[in-house]
């Protein structure tokens, strides 16, 4: 008995005595929701940070609408850390980086290189790796100012169109933190992340009464994709380039492309196909001293749009739509990978398969890597599967014509 | 005079002893007659505990008017005694009372005793009739299927119900009495051959061992006789219910009554015991199982939800949803307490309010309800004195702690979510892992008469968990719990 109050006693002194250690209430906390990273005119790093109002920005309490639902301070320091603790001293509350989902860098910061930034990310706890990524062509920091419509917290909206779209647009290159570490560490691979741009005025869209019309004067969208070398950005490739980016290293997951059915020459005659589910293989070969890269690519999808006359009841009619299809995506391919062997930078994950399939040769392919990948050949097969053709057999302008 | 002396030959002598050693209470009624024969005598009872019209037809009666007609009144007075007793008094239970002792416990249990003059010995006489509840509904324990009634307050009834469900020769019933000042009856039944010898011996050992003054109800006798005092966790449980008492003999557990309490105690028994209804084997296995996981589930939230709460809060806020941070941190702004004390505050609210429901009289109950709900709730959140969720957390905790079917459990619940709280609010999840840790080493270590309390889980006996978080339908369940009922395993035929 004594004993036990004794070890009682002893228990509540010690929880007693650590007096609530890191215990911080929701009301002291800045909770920030994106954050931007600058390099000054004198080199200096400028941290830009979108803090969440929490009363404003939650709907429905009726307070809504008449504050901001973020603010953003920034600050500026020699050292990224000196920044972050320089903005501790503008704002009332402690800054809380967990729940922080967009990082956002300009190309000043790309071109000085990003090493430092991912040592930060992996020293710092309460930083987390699956925080997306994205790269500006101008200074990073207005882009935080942006209000958007649809969400209130604008962090989370650039969030939101990075990782939904991740599933129904191939547009997309993997842009979590993580990944680009992944990349980084990588020393044959080049990593790849995506632009934010700002469309219109972005000075009339961060206030309030921006909202208030249907027409936003300023909007944020996804844009071209940034090609790194080593850490340092290497170059831009067009939205368009890069498509092929997702199929050849088999994150795509959905997807439509549109194709001419009859061929390049009925320009009018196009046709939509929506893909499914896709699934891509790399088969590298190395012949007589030359690099070979095959890419076979499955893809399962719907034909969605049509504008030719064709008897979708039988199956012949479909198999005839087969081509075209897979003609354009092994175009979009071929494009991506002629885009990037110019900028020699491998981002499709070629190296990692002739590291396995060769792992003798790739000791001596590594140490020029760059120069082995301008001159890999190579071919894509395509095996498409159409699935349906949608809720009507025939196609509608068969159907009209049969009426006259 | 010591009480446990004899009873003398003279009446007036006796009546004499009998009003100094009562002080001469006026509820215990002597009545002094001249029997058939002209012999005097006194039947003395207690007024209130005894049927009058039985006294009156089957005691007064046969002696002032039978036939103890000159010719066969017996020399000695020994012979009267036995003739008194054989063939006249009427009544089926009669015993002989030399010691005053005995005399004293039989008229407070209603009987009669009847004196002569010149016997060294009263006859007692079964006259008891009191006022007393019939058999009710439990008011603790009800079910919506499965048989409703309850024990009484009197353990003649009690016995007599769980005989009426167990019509076994094996049925075995032993008293004792206990308390000095209250002699307060005491049964232990169980099932022989299926209970576990040692477990019944260790009972009635624990019972001898009692020295008390009173026995008022099965609670004291709980506390005397259970294996940890120092715990929150009952290793005992209690019933109002003969059927559950009648399911727990047949497993091979012991019961033990206790006159002048409702309440039934059984053991030994395991943790998971205090999470089965009688009702989980009056309703179909597959929603008595969803009941059972339910029930467990509602423990672990109405031990650690407010703890969770504050933990995640103010340490790990990293670990929710960002919407929802938002959300709390929303309803957090302006609130002037810290969340520790702002849980405590509603929780120590939540019990005042419930004690207060207890124990007030019933007519202001709505105006409880009414301050509860209306003002505490709802004002205290317009008045930003707490956060919504906070309140939602409270609430929650306090249904989830209704759902255990026994009591005791969830008092042990509600101590230890205060424990928690204060671990969390010190040392977050940390806090809260240690508490847990803590709480699991204690029980593993109870023991209740023998059996270890996490029986089946530690020491891990796969074939009674049919019965444990689960409840097979009946065919399939063929054995008893091991630990319970080691002699006679099986319950029925594999089919």
């Amino acid at each position: 008995m004594r004993r036990s109050l004794f070890l009682a006693s002893v228990i509540i002194v010690v929880c007693l005595q650590t007096g609530c250690w890191s215990r911080v209430e929701l009301n002291r906390l800045g909770i920030i929701s994106a954050s931007s990273l600058d390099l000054s005119e004198d080199n200096q790093w400028v941290v830009s940070f979108q803090i969440i109002i929490a009363n404003s920005s939650q709907g429905g309490s009726g307070k809504n609408g008449s504050h901001s639902p973020v603010t953003v301070v920034s600050m500026k320091g020699s050292t990224i850390l000196e920044a972050l603790q320089k903005c501790d001293l503008e704002t009332p509350r402690h800054l809380f980086y967990s729940h922080n989902r967009v990082l956002i860098i300009s190309k000043r910061v790309a071109e000085r290189g990003i090493n430092l930034l991912m040592d930060y990310y992996l020293r710092n706890n309460q930083a987390r790796e699956n925080v997306n990524i994205l790269i500006t062509d101008g200074e990073a920091k207005p882009y935080l100012q942006v209000l958007t419509p649809l969400e209130t917290i604008p962090g989370n909206a650039i969030s939101n169109m990075l990782n939904d779209r991740l599933d129904d647009q191939p547009k997309m290159t993997l842009s979590k933190i993580y990944q680009v570490m992944l990349a980084l560490a990588n020393p044959t691979a080049s990593a790849t992340m995506r632009e934010l741009k700002l469309i219109g005025d972005g000075s009339k869209q961060q206030s309030l009464e921006a909202l208030q019309t249907t027409k936003n004067e300023g909007k944020l969208k996804l844009d071209r994709v940034a090609v790194f070398k080593g850490d340092k950005f290497k170059g831009w490739i067009s939205r368009v380039d890069s498509l092929g980016i997702p199929w050849i290293t088999n994150v795509l997951r959905s997807t439509d492309i549109p194709f001419y059915c009859n061929g390049e020459a009925r320009k009018d005659q196009l046709s939509g196909f929506y893909v499914e589910k896709t699934h891509s293989q790399l088969k590298p070969r190395i012949k007589d001293g030359r690099l070979y890269m095959s890419i076979h690519i499955k893809v399962k999808g719907n034909l969605k749009e049509t504008a030719c006359r064709l008897e979708l009841k039988k199956s012949k009619a479909l198999n005839h739509l087969k081509k075209p299809i897979e003609d354009a995506i092994k175009e979009n391919v071929n494009h991506t990978f002629l885009k990037l062997r110019e900028l020699k930078a491998d981002a499709l994950g070629f190296g990692d398969a002739f590291h396995k399939a060769y792992p003798k040769e790739w000791k001596k392919l590594s140490k020029n890597w760059e120069q082995q990948f301008a001159n890999i050949t190579m071919d894509v097969t395509v095996a498409v599967k159409i699935r349906r053709a949608g809720m009507i057999n025939d196609t509608f302008n068969m159907l009209s014509e049969n009426k006259d | 005079m010591g009480q446990s002396e004899l009873l003398s030959h003279s009446l007036q002598h006796n009546i004499e002893t009998l009003q100094s050693l009562t002080g001469n209470s006026s509820d215990i009624i002597v009545r002094t007659f001249l029997g058939a024969g002209g012999l005097p005598m006194a039947v003395i009872y207690i007024n209130g505990l005894t049927d009058s019209a039985i006294i009156n037809d089957n005691i007064m009666k046969p002696i002032m008017l039978s036939g103890l007609s000159n010719e066969n009144i017996a020399e000695s007075s020994d012979d009267h005694f036995r003739i008194v007793r054989d063939q006249v008094v009427s009544i089926c239970a009669a015993g002989e009372i030399m010691r005053w002792d005995a005399f004293i416990l039989t008229i407070h249990n209603g009987n009669t005793v009847i004196l002569g003059d010149g016997w060294n010995q009263g006859i007692s006489a079964s006259t008891a009739k009191w006022e007393q509840r019939s058999v009710e509904e439990p008011s603790s324990q009800t079910v919506i299927r499965g048989p409703k009634e309850g024990f009484t307050e009197n353990i003649g009834i009690n016995v007599a119900l769980l005989r009426r469900k167990i019509k076994s020769k094996n049925l075995w019933k032993i008293d004792r009495r206990i308390g000095t000042e209250t002699q307060t009856d005491v049964c232990v039944m169980y099932l022989k051959g299926t209970a576990n010898d040692e477990v019944v011996a260790e009972v009635l050992e624990r019972l001898d061992r009692i020295q008390t003054d009173s026995i008022l109800d099965s609670c004291y006798l709980e506390e005397f006789i259970q294996d940890k005092t120092y715990t929150p966790f009952p290793t005992i449980i209690n019933t109002e219910r003969p059927d559950s008492v009648a399911a727990s003999i047949l497993e091979g557990q012991v019961a033990l009554l206790v006159d002048g309490t409702p309440f039934a105690l059984i053991l030994p028994v395991t943790f998971f015991k205090f999470f089965s209804a009688s009702e989980d084997y009056y309703q179909r296995f597959d929603i008595s199982t969803f009941l059972r996981i339910l029930r467990l589930g509602s423990f672990t939230v109405s031990m650690i939800l407010p703890s969770l709460y504050l933990a995640i809060t103010t340490f790990h806020q990293e670990m929710v949803p960002t919407t929802l941070l938002i959300s709390l941190a929303a309803q957090r702004e302006g609130v002037p307490l810290p969340a520790f004390y702002e849980a405590l505050l509603m929780e120590v609210t939540f019990e005042i309010l419930r004690e207060a429901g207890v124990r007030m009289p019933r007519a202001i109950g709505s105006a409880i309800s009414i301050v509860g709900a209306l003002v505490l709730g709802q004002a205290a959140v317009d008045a930003g004195l707490v956060s919504a969720a906070m309140v939602i957390v409270v609430s929650f905790t306090a249904i989830s702690s209704f759902v255990i079917p026994a009591s005791n459990v969830a008092v042990a619940a509600r101590l230890i979510r205060f424990m928690l709280m204060m671990l969390a609010a010190t040392l977050g999840l940390f806090g809260i892992m240690s508490g847990i840790f803590f709480l699991l080493i204690h029980l593993s270590s109870l023991r209740s008469f023998g059996v270890p309390y996490l029986t089946p889980i530690s020491p891990f006996i796969p074939s009674n968990l049919k019965d444990t978080i689960v409840r097979v339908p009946w065919k399939l369940m063929n054995t008893r719990p091991r630990l319970f009922a080691k002699n006679n395993y099986k319950r029925q035929k594999r089919r």
